[in-house]
């Protein structure tokens, strides 16, 4: 694969590769494209639909509740007075 | 120069447009969530009828096509407000496209889409650039409008997202105030590229910021540079626009369609869905329909679509110009203290058409109109408006120039108002000073 194409996937994934990474996943997202090749030979999908399993006009109603205690949702998370800590940014 | 805006707007529902989380504000950070708006693996979506029911009425307010079928799809991006790294919005069905929105009814502006999608939680920055994240506001119900390049000036798109949030509001029933509010991209182009600056809020900072942008670009090119694609944002402080990162490009952001939610099929709501007139095609109507001036109508729609409304039964059971008479002066004068009461309009207008028919005085039909509307005793608005025309009858006395003046200026009326103000304190509102100056100066004429 070409190895701009890489740097530019990495970026958008905000992944930092060394040199050798992108040596080595050039060669690794070659071998796993080419094995996506075999839906090539699968059947065109008939109709309209977004799962392999119909899933067709659910909706709900809106009218608000909490069922879940948010602290236990929490509890496993680093946070500060309330806020989730998440990383640094640029 | 080419502009066109992505405009968010937060639809008033009353829980989140995935999970039943409120959209109220809340306490504290984090106290408004659920595994599904915080992204938690094995949790699922369910969508919101009423932000669909939003959704087409703000689609059919932009003249868009709807098709039967749409569906969602998720936007693969990395950034700490949107925990799962996909935002579920709508890709390639949206809700409507291929609309069209006239600014001012006369210039055609082209809707390139309108979709639906989550908002992401808010993230703010620490000292040392560490990140706090709130998630409450994750997964509110959001409209996204596009529009093509089709604007031409900063100041255009700032008349255009005026009216359109004028609209918006009326069609919807937004409410004007909280957390709830309206978030503009703002894309210029003044040569090949653009640049898009993201989030600016309030109509004065979108065409601040666009002006920026207009003369950042402009000089590039000039002294023989290139404009570089990328996002920037707005620092309402010192009125400039920041490099924020170097814009994704579409196939960046791995649109894959959302299996969860499925397809939905909208043609019976669709058509079971009728949506107020709108401010601006009111006021074009009102125009045409009843041959009143373009500034009259615009005025009475702006105050409240209920006294163009109460116009309406007016002219219908009066004429149009003891219509006009009273909606823009009594009527709009006491309408403030008129919405707090919760009582129906029938009386007012039963008080005109006694007037009219001759069985009451214009003072008479004044001070009731007035006690009525302000939900005080006919006799205390009696002596309140004989205290201000005697104010302002001794100020006409000694300066007698007014009178004249104001055969010719409108403005002249203004010295009256300034000292009757600062005579009396701010005891009397405005309007009723403006109407009883009016009243007193015509009566001189």
């Amino acid at each position: 694969m070409d190895r701009d194409i890489i740097e530019r996937v990495a970026r958008a994934a905000h992944l930092a590769l060394t040199e050798e990474e992108l040596t080595r996943y050039s060669k690794d997202l070659d071998d796993i494209l080419d094995y996506f090749k075999v839906l090539d030979e699968a059947p065109d999908c008939e109709g309209i639909g977004v799962n392999p399993i119909e899933v067709a006009d659910i909706l709900r109603e809106d009218e608000p509740h909490m069922d879940i205690d948010t602290d236990r949702l929490l509890r496993d998370m680093k946070t500060y007075e309330g806020y989730v800590r998440g990383p640094r940014l640029s | 120069m080419k502009i066109g805006l992505e405009v968010h707007v937060q639809l008033p529902t009353e829980s989140k447009m995935f999970c039943s989380c409120p959209t109220t504000d809340a306490e504290a950070p984090n106290t408004h969530v659920c595994p599904t708006c915080l992204g938690m693996p094995g949790s699922r979506p369910v969508l919101n009828k009423q932000a669909v029911i939003y959704g087409i009425m703000l689609a059919k307010m932009l003249n868009c096509s709807i098709d039967d079928t749409t569906w969602f799809s998720r936007k693969t991006y990395f950034y700490p407000d949107m925990s799962k790294s996909v935002q579920i919005t709508q890709y390639d069905h949206p809700i409507g496209g291929a609309g069209m929105y006239y600014l001012n009814g006369k210039t055609p502006i082209r809707i390139t889409r309108i979709h639906l999608e989550e908002d992401p939680g808010k993230t703010k920055r620490v000292g040392d650039l560490s990140s706090l994240v709130d998630y409450n506001r994750s997964g509110i119900p959001l409209a996204e409008i596009v529009t093509e390049p089709d604007l031409k000036t900063p100041a255009q798109a700032r008349e255009f997202l005026g009216q359109l949030i004028a609209d918006i509001r009326h069609v919807i029933d937004l409410p004007g105030d909280g957390e709830r509010s309206i978030r503009c991209d703002c894309n210029l182009s003044v040569g090949v590229e653009r640049c898009e600056v993201k989030n600016v809020t309030g109509l004065k900072n979108v065409e601040r910021a666009l002006t920026f942008e207009m003369i950042r670009q402009t000089k590039i090119l000039k002294s023989g540079g290139k404009i570089v694609r990328e996002t920037r944002r707005f620092d309402e402080e010192r009125g400039v626009t920041i490099s924020v990162r170097k814009k994704e490009l579409e196939s960046d952001y791995g649109y894959i369609d959302e299996p969860d939610l499925g397809i939905f099929h909208i043609k019976n709501m669709v058509d079971s869905i009728h949506i107020k007139e709108s401010p601006l095609n009111m006021t074009l109507r009102l125009v045409k329909q009843y041959g009143i001036d373009e500034n009259t109508a615009r005025q009475l729609v702006s105050t409240s679509t209920k006294i163009a409304e109460i116009f309406e039964e007016l002219a219908k059971t009066t004429d149009v110009q003891t219509a006009i008479s009273w909606t823009t002066g009594m009527i709009s004068a006491n309408w403030k203290a008129f919405e707090m009461r919760d009582e129906s309009h029938e009386h007012i207008i039963e008080l005109v058409k006694t007037f009219k028919d001759g069985n009451m005085t214009d003072t008479e039909c004044n001070l009731e109109l007035k006690s009525f509307m302000t939900g005080t005793s006919v006799e205390s608005v009696k002596n309140a408006s004989a205290d201000l025309e005697v104010i302002i009858n001794k100020f006409l006395d000694g300066n007698p120039e007014i009178v004249e003046d104001s055969r010719k200026n409108d403005k002249a009326a203004n010295r009256v108002i300034g000292h009757v103000m600062k005579e009396t304190g701010g005891s009397y509102s405005s309007a009723d000073i403006v109407a009883a100056t009016k009243k007193l100066i015509s009566a001189r004429f």
